[in-house]
């Protein structure tokens, strides 16, 4: 897999901030909140949580609106919400290049900008793409070329709770049931290695040892 | 505490019971958890990350982050008026709400002497009701014996972290103390992060800000280093 890296706290003005790189793609990520949202969208008790997903240049697709929802459930079910009832936290993911996995990618940034940010959480995600080709091979973490020539791809997300926890899965192309098992348990043993990853990174930017 | 398992990295969705109660199932009642661990299914899960901390092998939480102030009884805090109307006034603390001021409650102040705050004055007051489901209140009455509290005059306001506001308010830092060593000041901490200061001349005041802004992250030897430089640049002034 390629090695990713990160940056927390990139950004001065945000609560919680990371700018995280795996491969050749990259995303910064800002965590504003918890903070009083308008009368309309607030809840008296849980937080509620928005995430916005931008693009480079020009505004987002149909299916950026779709990453953006799955995002914003992963984020959700992560987060300890009801500690902060009446407030809203806003997640803006701002893409900064895109050379294939941008699902995953997204998806590691914004935990990490969660974990700077200091806000409750119930548990960490990772997230972690493959792709299948036509002789059925696993590829974890593959590049542009291997995503296009691919038969399928799966993006898995699973917490780090000691038993094995799937939060997220999207997919896309024909698969076969026993295929999908096994990109599971490839890409289950694959998430150890970022949340060695988050810890390292959270160790390296503690400030109080 | 000297075991491994304290003064390090957790993370939030880790169990650690097994490290709290270690073995003595008896003492379970005697056991306090603070901030950053929560109960879930009889098992103490973190739910923040940072470095799990332990005193007197009784009390155990989590050391974290964060810029975002959450009210807790009975903090002083500096905060900023942001709007008034004729019962109460509206002070911005930090936190996700502007927190509530009664008019009346200042330190001999009637309903006939009303107190005279405008919108951006700066005051210092203790947090009298915090509760995430209201708007919290804050007071600036002051008893016998208790710090004075009210409006802060001229001076300067910054904003840093919680954790750093808190570590400035222990005694054990020594960056205040050696900066009063050059020149003369006032300064109010508040649990909230904001900071306001004061002393002869606005340079001076400026230099004692951007000073305790630098040494958020610095070593106890380097901030000695960063006092004797602001020592330096103050007297080039003169």
């Amino acid at each position: 897999m390629n090695s990713p890296q990160c940056k927390l706290g990139y950004l001065g003005n945000t609560e919680g901030s990371a700018f995280f790189s795996q491969g050749k793609t990259a995303v910064c990520v800002s965590v504003v909140g918890p903070f009083e949202p308008k009368a309309s969208k607030s809840m008296y008790d849980r937080a509620t949580v928005d995430v916005t997903f931008r693009r480079k240049t020009g505004s987002i697709s149909v299916h950026d609106k779709m990453l953006e929802g799955i995002m914003q459930s992963t984020c959700e079910i992560a987060l300890n919400v009801e500690q902060y009832p009446r407030t809203s936290i806003v997640v803006t993911v701002q893409e900064m290049q895109d050379r294939g996995n941008l699902l995953s990618t997204c998806l590691n940034a914004s935990c990490m900008a969660l974990i700077d940010s200091g806000i409750a959480m119930h548990h960490l995600y990772a997230a972690v793409s493959c792709a299948v080709t036509e002789s059925e091979e696993i590829i974890l973490d593959p590049d542009e070329l291997q995503i296009n020539s691919s038969v399928a791809y799966f993006t898995l997300v699973f917490s780090n709770s000691e038993t094995r926890r799937l939060l997220t899965s999207h997919t896309t192309g024909e698969f076969s049931h026993s295929t999908y098992v096994h990109c599971m348990d490839k890409c289950f043993a694959a998430s150890k290695e970022i949340f060695n990853f988050y810890k390292n990174i959270v160790k390296k930017s503690s400030i109080f040892n | 505490m000297t075991t491994a398992e304290f003064n390090n990295v957790v993370l939030p969705g880790t169990d650690i019971s097994h490290i709290i109660f270690k073995g003595d199932i008896c003492k379970r009642n005697e056991k306090t958890i603070g901030p950053g661990l929560k109960t879930m299914d009889n098992k103490i899960i973190v739910c923040n990350s940072g470095v799990l901390r332990c005193k007197d092998d009784k009390y155990f939480w989590v050391e974290y982050y964060k810029k975002k102030y959450i009210p807790t009884k009975d903090d002083v805090v500096v905060g900023i008026v942001s709007s008034k109307t004729s019962e109460v006034y509206k002070v911005d603390i930090g936190a996700a709400e502007l927190a509530t001021l009664p008019n009346l409650a200042f330190t001999n102040v009637t309903k006939k002497n009303r107190p005279d705050l405008k919108v951006g004055n700066v005051l210092a007051a203790k947090v009298k009701i915090a509760t995430p489901y209201m708007e919290s209140s804050i007071s600036c009455v002051e008893y016998a014996n208790s710090l004075i509290l009210g409006q802060l005059e001229n001076g300067f306001v910054i904003t840093v972290s919680v954790n750093y506001a808190l570590k400035l308010k222990k005694s054990s830092s020594s960056l205040l103390f050696s900066l009063g060593q050059f020149v003369p000041y006032e300064i109010v901490v508040g649990a909230n992060g904001k900071i306001w200061i004061n002393s002869g001349s606005i340079r001076a005041t400026i230099a004692i800000g951007s000073a305790i802004v630098n040494a958020e992250y610095l070593e106890e030897e380097d901030i000695q280093n960063l006092v004797k430089r602001f020592n330096k640049s103050l007297n080039n002034l003169h």
